[in-house]
């Protein structure tokens, strides 16, 4: 198995393709850090503390409106609660370029991350059916299932190359040019204002963001191999990642949504709280998940264990 | 004739309701040259794709050295060499990459092994270059390295000579003469090249519509025929069927099945008898000659 993960992983990175999908990372990360440096406003003690009592006397003023919604209330007494946390604390706001900001901007970008992924996901099986070299690799001494099998772990390798890649990046870059952070983030639970811990929550997005990449992958892998066309497998699994939520609100009116994995694969929801079509359990996400995930890989081997090859 | 290595038992194959091999049984020796021929469609390359488990089989068995190419996939496959059609490699790479990559799908072949088939097919120069700069013959002969990199006791080739010049055609099969023999590899091949075939190979099978309608060895002289010019030529007519020869005329010229050995004998009693002779040939049906016979005239290719 390692000999043919080794051939998989020879074969990727021969193809220009896959390098111009590593360039296109690098180039968002360095840009986005230069951009960010470029444009860095130089912060000052004086300046925030002047700014946070700002926002204070803004909120009282906005609290004299009358008819003041419930929402917009809670809104600018919680701004306002913040606000002065920070000048009790002397608790400066975190601000983007930081390291730390820069991090936060690595693990947002996980979606561009899946994006690059299911491109080699959907052509790995599709383009040797394409090339016509499906048929040489197929007349060895090595079972169909195997081969399979080392294509989706390479692809999944490649993948969490491309995270390790922007996590490393991120951070050594933020910290060459912005340093580590002064600021802090701030939250308030149960109407109490309290530090938030921002390495925990980058790492957490990340972790969340698995589920998105996992299930697009996946599905681009399932795809490209039923179809063996790198074009509709691209195609179609980048429709679905991007239109995912629009597909959802489409199909809510006419079926029952929560059990389609796309009303689930975006787990973030469950970080923020802010969830999609309603509130379920991270547990109910990850079952619908599970069995979908069990259905592409089925699907996936099943026909290419089963199919006879033409091409 | 020592026990054969791949066998084909009844071999059916049927596609949405069409039959496209239709109850195939065919043997294949060791270092014998088998060649495969018939018209385009007529079934030889998903013969090859059935052998080879491209394809499952809807009925019959194929077992190489043995193993069942169904059940036991891998053992089966691990002793075939194959080419498939044209030779598709991965244009992205070198040609030692690409066999780089195939050897680590055997067990045991070392760089000393590449290396060695490299030179064998002649590709030694080029071999580092990317495959997309290769001509169609060297995609050819890569082809034919990456079939014998794990020293296969059966080689499968799908129309082998395909891009290959005259000197290429040559030295290919005094190559694979020369594996058959030294070797004992069995060896496939498929062509429309009636010729080619004739050249190549120890024995043909014939392929039509999915059916295996003939097999034979090429050139076997149990039938030689003589070719004979002599005069006068009612007299010769008299003496050959007074002595129960099997013969025909033809514009003057007597065609006769006649065995070499007996060719002195008969010079002997015909200038006994005051008969000229102008010339005296053997007539070698050529392949060609005898599909036209075994297809009842139709299309061969």
């Amino acid at each position: 198995m390692f000999n043919l993960i080794q051939n998989e992983w020879m074969k990727l990175w021969h193809k220009k393709g896959t390098w111009a999908i590593l360039v296109i990372l690098l180039l968002v990360i360095i840009g986005v850090g230069v951009l960010d440096k470029v444009f860095m406003e130089e912060v000052n003690d004086s300046d925030w503390k002047q700014e946070q009592q700002a926002m204070i006397t803004d909120a009282n003023t906005q609290l004299q409106t009358p008819d003041l919604d419930e929402w917009s209330i809670q809104m600018y007494e919680e701004q306002k609660e913040m606000a002065q946390y920070r000048l009790d604390n002397n608790a400066a706001p975190q601000v983007n370029q930081s390291m730390e900001g820069n991090m936060a901007f690595g693990a947002s970008i996980m979606v561009l991350i899946t994006l690059l992924t299911v491109i080699p996901g959907a052509s790995i099986v599709s383009q040797e059916f394409t090339d016509g070299t499906i048929k040489m690799l197929l007349t060895r001494p090595v079972s169909r299932f195997k081969v399979l099998t080392s294509k989706l772990i390479t692809i999944f390798l490649f993948g969490f190359t491309l995270i390790l890649v922007t996590i490393v990046l991120t951070t050594v870059i933020g910290f060459i040019l912005f340093g580590t952070a002064t600021g802090v983030d701030l939250t308030i639970v149960d109407g109490v204002v309290q530090q938030t811990n921002t390495m925990k929550d980058i790492f957490l997005t990340y972790v969340y963001s698995l589920g998105d990449f996992t299930m697009s992958i996946l599905f681009a892998f399932f795809i490209g191999t039923v179809f063996s066309s790198p074009s509709i497998a691209i195609a179609l699994s980048m429709l679905f990642l991007m239109m995912g939520p629009m597909i959802i609100m489409l199909l809510k009116k006419y079926i029952p949504v929560e059990y389609i994995w796309l009303t689930h694969s975006d787990l973030t929801q469950h970080l923020r709280k802010e969830f999609f079509i309603e509130e379920t359990t991270l547990f109910m996400s990850l079952a619908v998940l599970g069995v979908y995930a069990i259905i592409f890989i089925a699907l996936s081997f099943m026909t290419f264990i089963k199919r006879d090859v033409k091409a | 004739m020592s026990k054969p290595i791949v066998e084909l038992k009844n071999v059916t194959k049927i596609i949405k309701g069409k039959t496209l091999i239709d109850n195939l049984s065919l043997e294949l020796f060791p270092g014998q040259i088998t060649g495969f021929l018939g018209p385009n469609g007529a079934g030889k390359t998903t013969t090859v794709r059935l052998m080879t488990g491209l394809m499952r089989l809807t009925s019959g068995t194929i077992t190489i050295e043995g193993a069942s190419i169904a059940d036991d996939y891998e053992k089966a496959i691990s002793n075939v060499g194959v080419i498939v059609e044209n030779p598709e490699m991965y244009k992205y790479m070198s040609g030692y990459k690409n066999l780089i990559h195939f050897s680590r799908m055997h067990k045991d072949v070392s760089k000393e092994r590449i290396d060695e088939v490299v030179k064998q097919v002649g590709l030694t120069k080029r071999i580092n270059e990317k495959v997309s700069t290769y001509s169609l013959g060297m995609r050819q002969r890569l082809g034919l390295a990456q079939a014998l990199l794990h020293d296969p006791k059966f080689l499968i080739l799908d129309e082998p000579t395909n891009g290959l010049d005259p000197a290429g055609i040559r030295e290919f099969r005094t190559y694979l003469r020369k594996i058959a023999v030294e070797n004992n590899v069995s060896i496939f091949v498929s062509s429309h090249l009636l010729s080619e075939i004739e050249l190549m190979c120890d024995r043909v099978a014939v392929i039509q519509n999915g059916k295996l309608i003939d097999e034979r060895m090429i050139q076997s002289d149990e039938k030689a025929r003589m070719k004979l010019k002599a005069e006068p030529f009612e007299l010769v007519e008299n003496y050959l069927s007074s002595n129960d020869y099997v013969f025909t005329t033809q514009e003057g010229v007597f065609l006769l099945e006649l065995k070499e050995d007996k060719v002195p004998d008969l010079i002997n009693e015909l200038v006994a008898q005051q008969v000229q002779i102008f010339a005296v040939s053997a007539v070698h049906e050529t392949l060609e000659e005898q599909f036209l016979q075994m297809t009842g005239g139709g299309q061969i290719v």
